[in-house]
């Protein structure tokens, strides 16, 4: 008996990766934080069939980068393969992500010995998800960066980047405590940790992301931009004015671009270029109290 | 046409800026060096992402 494909939808910062496969197992809605960027079946930017398969190891292939961890990405018969595999299983890959260099269409084959039967598996898995969404954004739609993002009561956004243990959740906290505080409510945490910038029509959106830090902040909605605020520890509250170019570099050190596409860092560095143009920029030194927020929303 | 005054020169500097390849090429879970179907339930997209900052 042949049971009937099944297909989901995410669409993360305007763009839809839709899946399907025969076997419902693989397609089963996301848990957690994804959830609430699971869309109706539409008109995807990526579509991607996923599949049991029996792998062997990558060979014959152009090596374009080795992450040093999880996954490498090869080229192979026109596609781009991203292939992940996990020291405790041995050297076959677990995983493997196959899709043109388009990046409308692909497959993910699901190495299946190494998966307990009868359990649902999402093929989508992190990093998996998150690496389709950096190469759809570096083909000329925009870049995600290492920041918390907050839309305030009137619908302004205000991006907070830096690199781990910068402070981005905590500055997500702040503005809650700062919110709850004023009673005005109203503000949202678009993420504590992963930030899409896009820009349409002239303005700069930052969107909310499913990739959120240790408080699990995450929102699938989006807000113009307003100001960009690059994270340092301090002694006390003090903004600072950054040039564009500083700024541009310090956001590309905040960013996840892919490292190794001539053609995908080009696009990275003249948006950025195009956004630290277009939106205030300073360097935020802070202590984590609430009058930051209060020095931020002034600025 | 009026000359318009020319811009004072500023020396070029460059600016070194630290990257952080391991956090930035996506390379491991956050929770866990493995992933995939050895720790399955850990490495779900939420779990992955729990130690952020």
């Amino acid at each position: 008996m042949t049971s009937s494909p099944r297909s989901l939808a995410i669409r993360i910062a305007d763009l839809t990766i839709a899946l399907t496969s025969e076997d419902p197992r693989l397609a089963v809605p996301p848990e957690g934080a994804m959830r609430q960027f699971v869309v109706d079946e539409a008109e995807p930017d990526l579509r991607l069939q996923a599949r049991w398969a029996k792998l062997e190891a990558v060979s014959g292939a152009e090596p374009l980068f080795d992450s040093g961890g999880l996954w490498r990405l090869v080229a192979a018969n026109g596609s781009l393969r991203f292939s992940f595999t996990s020291p405790p299983l041995g050297s076959l890959p677990y995983k493997i992500a196959s899709v043109d260099r388009g990046l409308t269409a692909g497959e993910i084959w699901l190495h299946q010995p190494y998966f307990p039967s009868g359990l649902p598996v999402n093929p989508l898995e992190y990093p998996l998800d998150e690496l389709l969404l950096i190469h759809l954004l570096a083909a000329g739609r925009g870049v995600e960066v290492h920041a918390c993002g907050v839309m305030d009561s009137g619908g302004q956004g205000y991006l907070f980047a830096g690199q781990s243990g910068a402070g981005k959740t905590t500055m997500a906290k702040l503005w809650q405590m700062a919110e709850g505080a004023r009673g005005a409510g109203g503000v949202m945490i678009l993420s504590d940790d992963r930030i899409i910038l896009r820009k349409i029509d002239g303005t700069v959106w930052m969107y909310g992301t499913p990739w959120h830090g240790e408080a699990a902040m995450a929102r699938a909605a989006r807000a113009p931009m307003a100001g960009i605020y690059l994270l340092r520890h301090g002694q006390s509250n003090k903004l600072v004015s950054l040039r564009p170019s500083d700024a541009a570099a310090r956001l590309l050190a905040c960013s996840f671009p892919p490292f190794y596409h001539s053609g995908g860092l080009d696009f990275t560095l003249g948006f950025l270029e195009q956004v630290v143009e277009a939106v205030p920029c300073h360097e935020l030194w802070f202590t984590p109290d609430e009058r930051v927020v209060t020095l931020v929303g002034g600025s | 046409m009026k000359d318009e005054p020319k811009k004072p020169y500023i020396k070029p500097e460059v600016t070194q800026v630290p990257l952080r390849p391991e956090e930035a090429v996506l390379g491991n879970c956050k929770s866990s060096n493995t992933g995939g179907p050895v720790n399955s339930t850990m490495c779900s997209t939420t779990a992955c992402m729990t130690i952020g900052s």
